[in-house]
């Protein structure tokens, strides 16, 4: 139940930066994708099922405030989520880099699955165009905010006693 | 077996996983027109909160503009005047051509189209991602406004409701990658599909040999089932005509500044 809320509060405050929030501060209206940043981080640490199911949340979350096709997220989600685990077992996790190459790709692998599945299973007209168009700084932005989460990570760990594994320092635990 | 299933644990938790979520999402695209009971709880839940702040944002606005920035009031007064002398003579020249055109349409005994009852509503947040375009409205179905309904603003069309939940809806843009609105040209009515490329719109499948110009108007054609007839879609701003192949293509700058879009008009169909 306390799991449930917590991924419903958080839910729900990242719904509230990416529609409201953001649009009204960056030009163009342009956004950083936060789910994907969360799919990441909890890709390196999570436990496997609990992951799952959160970025399959999360996903679904996402479906209900973008494009037209709910569960797209969902599943665009889950397979990064095994994707950043299995690159995570294979990568030293503790380098602060990794984390950026691991938000750079599933920003990339995002893109690319988004185009798969609308086209193969709906009429997505020229989807890739519009995701192309906005690759660029949809990149930047979100390697920005993942620097800014872990800058937030670190000060909760300075100022707080909640111990929370922050990438590039030696993780604490498991989430 | 035990063992086996023991050891190969993850990777059937997985492909059970990535399973369910596929079939999920292909259940859904065969009713893409229903919202479901997750989309409606997450709406509702979350509506509060983007009202409320919506509401602040504006206020302070508001104020802002109403109390605080007067510099340039006085200038901005006197081209207001001037705008409003120049459109009373344009509004002479109108009420003449309407005229007209009712005497017109009594001798063609045209019947009178019946307008669209409109509903008002204010824009409370927009898509979540940056490929995808899409809007929440403040109105829900508690309001009549049910999926498949066309949205309006002064400028031209907005888009189709898609999601609805009691207090609050999803319209999706017309700018979205998989919109697309039957239009013709309001100068020599060639018809084609308006789509959605992000930031504009590309007019299809209208024939090579029709002439369309740079600045020329496309409306709705009113044969798609969900826009009425002769709304604003766009400006013409670029015309690719090659020597070869049966269409050209239109590329145009849409009618609604999408980025500046605050209130909007739901279009209610008699039957609903």
């Amino acid at each position: 139940m306390k799991n449930f809320l917590l991924m419903l509060l958080l839910g729900l405050g990242v719904i509230f930066l990416q529609t409201w929030l953001f649009p009204s501060l960056f030009p163009f209206r342009l956004k950083p994708d936060l789910f994907l940043i969360i799919v990441v981080y909890i890709g390196i640490y999570a436990g496997f099922c609990r992951g799952a199911v959160f970025s399959l949340f999360f996903g679904w979350f996402q479906d209900v405030f973008a494009g037209n096709s709910m569960g797209l997220y969902g599943l665009v989600f889950l397979i990064i989520y095994f994707m950043v685990r299995f690159g995570a077992s294979r990568f030293n996790v503790e380098a602060l880099g990794t984390f950026y190459y691991l938000v750079f790709f599933g920003t990339l692998a995002e893109a690319f699955l988004v185009c798969f599945f609308q086209a193969f299973f709906t009429d997505a007209g020229m989807l890739w165009y519009v995701v192309i168009q906005n690759l660029f700084p949809q990149v930047l932005l979100n390697m920005l905010f993942a620097f800014l989460l872990l800058r937030i990570l670190q000060l909760v760990q300075w100022t707080t006693d909640w111990v929370v594994p922050v990438p590039g320092r030696s993780s604490h635990g498991d989430l | 077996m035990l063992d086996w299933l023991r050891k190969f644990r993850k990777i059937i938790i997985m492909v059970l996983l990535l399973l369910s979520a596929l079939l999920f999402y292909s259940i859904n695209l065969r009713d893409r027109e229903k919202t479901t009971l997750f989309e409606k709880v997450v709406l509702e839940i979350s509506a509060p909160f983007e009202m409320a702040f919506e509401y602040s944002v504006r206020s302070i606005r508001d104020w802002w503009t109403h109390y605080v920035w007067l510099v340039s009031t006085a200038e901005r007064n006197r081209e207001l005047e001037e705008e409003n002398r120049q459109l009373r003579s344009d509004l002479l020249q109108i009420d003449e051509i309407r005229q007209s055109n009712e005497r017109l349409r009594k001798l063609l005994d045209f019947r009178e189209e019946t307008s669209l009852p409109a509903l008002p509503a204010r824009v409370i947040a927009e898509d979540s991602t940056n490929w995808f375009h899409s809007i929440v409205i403040d109105k829900g179905s508690k309001d009549g406004i049910r999926e498949g309904m066309p949205v309006v603003a002064a400028e031209g069309v907005v888009g189709r409701i898609i999601r609805s939940s009691p207090h609050v809806a999803r319209v999706l843009l017309i700018t979205d990658a998989s919109s697309a609105v039957a239009s013709l040209s309001q100068n020599n009515r060639a018809r084609g599909v308006c789509r959605g490329q992000g930031g504009f719109l590309t007019l299809e499948f209208t024939l090579r040999q029709k002439e369309i110009k740079v600045g020329d108007r496309i409306v709705t054609s009113g044969t798609g089932g969900v826009f009425p007839k002769g709304v604003p879609l766009g400006n013409v701003v670029r015309i690719g005509r090659k020597s070869y192949g049966l269409f050209q293509s239109v590329t145009l700058v849409p009618a609604v500044d999408f980025f500046s879009l605050e209130e909007v008009l739901v279009l209610r169909r008699e039957e609903e």
